[in-house]
């Protein structure tokens, strides 16, 4: 089951991957992201991630993604013509040729031979919210309240780029 | 069928390579900054796999700030696109040009 | 369970007063409507002073934090004084330039905070997600800071080729320490610490430090993944060009400095190698392009490039393994505490130094959209505006090292180090560089003083930003003749980091 999540889940986010940074447009680009959001939620399934997996569909390919989306339709639906010339596929691709050879280098990977799997013995209910709640909130206090300010920046910085000649409501 | 670390790091490996070579070819900004975000979910990717492979739960903890970082990147990102589309009505790199000597 | 760690509130103190200051600048701004800007750039400087004063008041006891996420140690100590002089007079420098503009922009107060607060985070951190987040927080806000012109499309170009590049950093930052974390089994600098004091990570373990090297050679502006830094200086305000020269580059030594000293000192040395080569593309192409620049800005952009050169070399003279042997991890320790505290000093000296020279041209003002950008717009400068002419000289004669300011001996103390960490030729090219480097900042005080006294269209006057930044040229002078006490400060400070 996890093998079979492994190949599905990658050939999902590696494709999906490959499929953006080759499309014309930014719509389609955006499409294949969330492909490959999904792909790697799959992966996050497949490595006892449960709680990571339901939030990379909801934030990633969710907010984020239709983010992205709105956006593009507000900039180039009505004006930006798409990058000229036809989609290069060998570009993408052609990153993966490296990758290729550390493979071949390795030069055991075949299913199931050579290389070892994950140990098998995890501690109980991991990956699940209440653990990572845990660790959250007692261990990584200060990260968690650290990205609260991240937030605040984010929303400072967007709220005064996007008022721009405008007045704000109250003042 | 059984799949370790290694068959993660490199998938994880060939995954950010893609966003990279994106990310470097391509000029529209709108794309580049999604090449950004396959390179971010490359590396949450590795994170999860140690994860496994430790059994341990910080790489969760990680993934999970960077889930709220990228979201925030992108806020900022796409308000300042918006900003220069205004004026420019283009999001090409190549228009990028107003500083160059 | 949840186990919350132990919290040490007066250690943390200042921290709170920061990021507490600004989500009540942020508030105050929303929702008090009788306000004026100067209320906004009191409260600022309040906000400021207040985490001054608490780290002067409230002396913890120095340690880690949190249960190991933070340690703070006269080290830190330091870097926060300083960012905190460098966000104040940020902060006064700009609601300089926005009461000339009539332009009010009340998001620049709680941003600058924000910034701050990261920076001192970045620096304390010894965790690599606190590292991270620290880089992210005060990345974010400066951002937004650098597209400060409400729309000026410069400016908005130089925030987005920034965005750009810093997240393509980042996802290289995360991708290393995700590769450090599966090594070391931890996120901690201690659990770093434990397998690369020993030299023995593996590949995996050296990838992943590349990899945060580069994210860190992207925010100290290390060739080659500079590219972005003359554009960005020279679109962004020149105030906040003044904020991303010193305070960024500060923060970000000083976090490479710990994390290559305290995490990873056995492999460090392995990198040192590539490390040399960076450190001499970082010296001579910052130089040779500051040559042939005819905008100030950017003219400033390559020379802070140049200058990042000169503190890798102090790093280098850290880091350097002893006749090549890379199995000895760090030198002997009178060395690395020469090359430490040199690297402190130097810091402070750049950090006055540009923060000086960026005063003078952000107060002379704006004309048809553009600021007082080129060498010739300081034609005659000291005709018309003597104590702005005098300020930018002393700045410029420190930057090019002129014995008599802390430019000099901050150079001289980084030398000497790198000469008794037997790094001879590095050290005569640095000196060489810097001879170089006096072409171009002197032609901008050779412009000011030896041309005709012609009006220009930038004549801007602004009395708080002229004595802000005669104070710190004043200290400039200070230093570089009575350097001291301070210098013992730096060694001392430097000396809480090794432990």
């Amino acid at each position: 089951m996890e093998g079979f999540l492994f190949y599905l889940g990658g050939a999902m986010m590696l494709l999906g991957g490959v499929a953006m940074v080759a499309s014309r447009s930014a719509v389609s680009a955006a499409c294949w992201l969330v492909l490959s959001f999904l792909g790697s939620a799959a992966l996050f399934a497949a490595l006892q991630a449960p709680f990571l997996a339901v939030l990379q569909i909801l934030v990633y390919a969710g907010a984020i993604m239709v983010l992205f989306l709105f956006v593009i339709m507000m900039l180039e639906g009505p004006v930006m013509p798409a990058e000229a010339g036809r989609p290069k596929f060998w570009i993408p691709a052609g990153a993966l040729v490296p990758a290729a050879i550390i493979l071949v280098a390795t030069a055991r990977w075949v299913p199931g031979a050579g290389l070892p799997g994950f140990p098998g013995d995890l501690p109980p209910g991991f990956g699940q919210p209440v653990r990572v709640a845990q660790l959250l909130l007692g261990e990584y206090l200060l990260a968690f309240e650290l990205i609260s300010i991240v937030l605040v920046v984010a929303i400072i910085g967007a709220l005064a780029l996007g008022s721009n000649e405008r007045t704000l409501p109250w003042k | 069928m059984e799949v370790g670390l290694t068959h993660y790091l490199l998938l994880a490996a060939a995954v950010f390579l893609v966003g990279m070579v994106g990310f470097i070819v391509r000029r529209n900004t709108l794309i580049m900054l999604m090449c950004v975000e396959l390179m971010l979910s490359a590396a949450n990717l590795v994170f999860v796999a140690f994860s496994r492979e430790l059994g341990d739960e910080a790489g969760h903890v990680f993934v999970l700030m960077n889930f709220a970082v990228a979201a925030a990147e992108v806020a900022i990102g796409l308000a300042i696109l918006m900003e220069i589309f205004r004026r420019r009505r283009s999001v090409d790199a190549d228009d990028l040009n107003t500083l160059m000597e | 369970m949840i186990t919350v760690p132990p919290v040490n509130w007066p250690a943390l103190l200042p921290y709170l007063v920061i990021g507490g200051g600004g989500l009540v600048v942020m508030l105050v701004d929303a929702f008090v409507r009788t306000l004026r800007k100067d209320h906004l750039t009191a409260l600022t400087g309040l906000v400021f002073l207040g985490a001054a004063i608490a780290m002067i008041a409230v002396k913890p006891e120095p340690g880690p934090q949190l249960g190991g996420m933070l340690t703070v140690q006269m080290y830190t100590r330091f870097f926060d004084f300083l960012l905190l002089g460098i966000g104040l007079v940020t902060t006064v420098y700009g609601s300089a330039v926005y009461s000339q503009d009539g332009d009010y922009r009340p998001e620049f107060y709680p941003l600058v905070l924000f910034a701050v607060l990261g920076m001192m985070v970045l620096v304390a951190a010894s965790d690599l997600l606190i590292l991270f987040l620290g880089i992210e927080t005060m990345s974010l806000a400066v951002y937004a800071l650098v597209c400060g012109r409400r729309g000026e499309l410069r400016s908005s170009e130089a925030a987005l080729k920034y965005l750009l590049l810093g997240s393509f950093a980042s996802a290289f930052l995360l991708m290393g320490a995700a590769l450090l974390y599966g090594c070391a089994g931890g996120t901690s600098y201690a659990a770093l610490a434990a397998v690369g004091g020993t030299g023995e990570g593996g590949p995996l373990f050296a990838v992943g430090l590349g990899l945060v090297l580069v994210g860190f050679a992207f925010k100290v502006a290390m060739v080659p993944f500079h590219m972005w830094t003359p554009d960005v200086y020279d679109g962004a305000p020149a105030h906040v060009t003044g904020f991303m020269a010193t305070a960024v580059k500060a923060a970000a030594f000083g976090a490479l400095i710990r994390f290559v000293t305290i995490a990873l000192p056995g492999l460090a040395a392995h990198w040192s190698g590539l490390l040399t080569v960076l450190t001499v593309l970082t010296m001579t192409a910052g130089n040779l392009l500051a040559l042939v620049q005819a905008s100030i800005k950017r003219m400033l952009a390559y020379s802070s490039i140049a200058h990042a050169g000169y503190l890798l070399l102090g790093v280098l003279a850290i880091l350097a393994p002893a006749g090549g042997d890379p199995g000895r991890p760090l030198r002997e320790s009178a060395v690395v505490q020469a090359a430490g505290s040199g690297l402190l000093f130097y810091l402070l000296g750049y950090c006055l130094m540009n923060l000086a020279a960026f005063g003078v041209i952000s107060q002379l003002g704006r004309s048809g959209g553009v600021e007082a950008d080129q060498v010739d717009h300081y034609r005659g400068l000291s005709g018309r505006q003597p104590v702005a002419a005098a300020v930018l000289a002393v700045a410029m004669f420190s930057l090019a090292g002129i014995p008599g300011t802390v430019g000099f001996l901050g150079k001289f103390y980084l030398f000497e180090a790198a000469i008794r960490a037997q790094l001879v030729p590095l050290a005569i090219w640095g000196v060489v560089n810097s001879l170089l480097s006096v072409y171009y900042y002197l032609r901008v005080v050779v412009v000011m003083y030896m041309s005709d006294d012609q009006t220009e269209p930038f004549d801007g006057r602004n009395w708080e930003t002229i004595l802000l930044a005669g104070c710190l040229a004043a200290l400039v002078v200070l230093l570089g003749v009575f350097p001291a006490a301070v210098h013992g400060l730096t060694s001392l400070a430097f000396g809480t980091m090794l432990g």
